[in-house]
C-alpha cells in the first residue's frame, strides 16, 4: 500500500484489499467504527444511499459509495452532532461528504497526490437503480460490514480500463 | 479580543462539523457565519467584519480557489486570514491555495486540535 501511495501506481495496481484498507481507515476516521471485508454481493443495500465522485485525470472514472439509511444518519450524527437532525437531505450530505473523502484518499492511492485530477462534487442518490446506469467498467467492488451491523458497498469505475 | 469566522463549504453536514470542531478549540470566537459556496461568501465579506475564512475548495458555482483568488486580489479581503479545509491531497491544490494566500490547509477529516493549531497559526500569536 505504501509503495503504491507513493508511486501512483493507477487502476492496475489496485487490488479489493488495497481498496478495502483505504476505505476501512476514512470510515473509522471519520466514525470510529470497525470494518470487515465482505463479498460485495452481500453489501448492497435493498434501501438506502449512493455517493458517487466522478474524477478525470490519467484516468477517467468514478468512485462510489452505498450504504443503508441507517449508517448515514450515524456518519451525519459523529461528523456534525446529533442536533443536526435525520432528514433526508442531511442523510444524503453525509453519504455526499463520505465519498468525497472515500475519493480522495482512493485517488491519492492510485495516482499519488503529483498527478492532477479534477473530481466532481458528490452525487447522490437514494435510488438503487442508479448504481446500474453507468456505462464505465467496474475495476474493484467490495463489501464492508460496519460495527458488524451496516453493510457498505465501494466501488472503482474507469470509463477505459487498462490493457484493453 | 474575539474573532468573527467564516465557514464556506457546500455541504450543511461539514459546516457543522467545522463549528463544532471550533467551539472544542476554546479559542475566542465571536460570530461564526456559514456560506455554501464562493459567490456568497464574497457576499458575505462585504457585508461583514470577518476575520478568519475556513473554506473548502470542490464548492458549486465559484469553489475555493477562485474565491481565495477574488480575495487575494482585493485589499480588503486579502487581508484576512484563510485556511483551506477540504478532503482534496493534490499538491497542486495545495500549491494553488498557497500561491492565492492560504495561510494553511486542512485535510478532512480532521482532528480538532489539527484545526485549532491551524487557526492559531494563521491568526498569529494574537490568539
Amino acid at each position: 500500500m505504501r509503495a503504491a501511495s507513493q508511486a501512483g501506481a493507477g487502476t492496475k495496481a489496485v487490488s479489493s484489499a488495497l481498496l478495502f484498507e483505504v476505505s476501512a481507515r476514512v470510515l473509522s476516521d471519520i466514525c470510529s467504527c470497525t470494518c470487515e471485508a465482505i463479498s460485495p454481493k452481500m453489501a448492497i443495500p435493498l434501501k438506502g444511499w449512493q455517493g458517487v465522485i466522478s474524477f478525470e485525470g490519467p484516468e477517467r472514472g468514478s468512485v462510489g459509495v452505498s450504504m443503508p439509511a441507517e449508517l448515514a444518519v450515524i456518519l451525519a450524527g459523529t461528523m456534525a452532532g446529533t442536533d443536526i437532525g435525520t432528514s433526508p437531505g442531511i442523510q444524503a450530505d453525509a453519504v455526499g461528504e463520505t465519498a468525497n473523502i472515500l475519493s480522495s484518499s482512493v485517488l491519492a492511492l492510485l495516482y499519488g497526490t503529483r498527478n492532477h485530477v479534477q473530481i466532481s462534487s458528490p452525487v447522490v442518490s437514494g435510488d438503487p437503480a442508479d448504481l446500474a446506469s453507468s456505462t464505465s467498467s467496474e475495476v474493484v467492488s467490495l463489501g464492508i460490514l460496519v460495527d458488524e451491523e451496516f453493510f457498505v458497498q465501494v466501488w472503482l469505475r474507469v470509463a477505459t480500463p487498462p490493457g484493453l | 479580543m474575539s474573532f468573527n469566522v467564516l465557514i464556506v463549504d457546500d455541504s450543511a453536514v461539514m459546516r457543522r462539523m467545522v463549528r463544532r470542531a471550533l467551539a472544542t478549540c476554546e479559542l475566542p470566537m465571536g460570530q461564526i457565519l456559514e456560506a455554501s459556496d464562493g459567490e456568497q461568501a464574497l457576499q458575505v465579506l462585504s457585508d461583514s467584519w470577518i476575520d478568519l475564512v475556513l473554506t473548502d475548495i470542490n464548492m458549486p458555482h465559484m469553489g475555493g480557489h477562485a474565491m481565495l483568488e477574488a480575495m487575494n486580489e482585493s485589499d480588503e479581503l486579502g487581508a484576512i486570514a484563510t485556511i483551506v479545509v477540504t478532503s482534496e491531497k493534490s499538491t497542486e491544490s495545495i500549491e494553488r491555495a498557497r500561491a492565492v494566500g492560504a495561510n494553511g490547509y486542512l485535510i478532512k477529516p480532521f482532528r480538532p486540535d489539527e484545526l485549532r493549531a491551524m487557526v492559531e497559526n494563521a491568526l498569529g500569536s494574537v490568539c
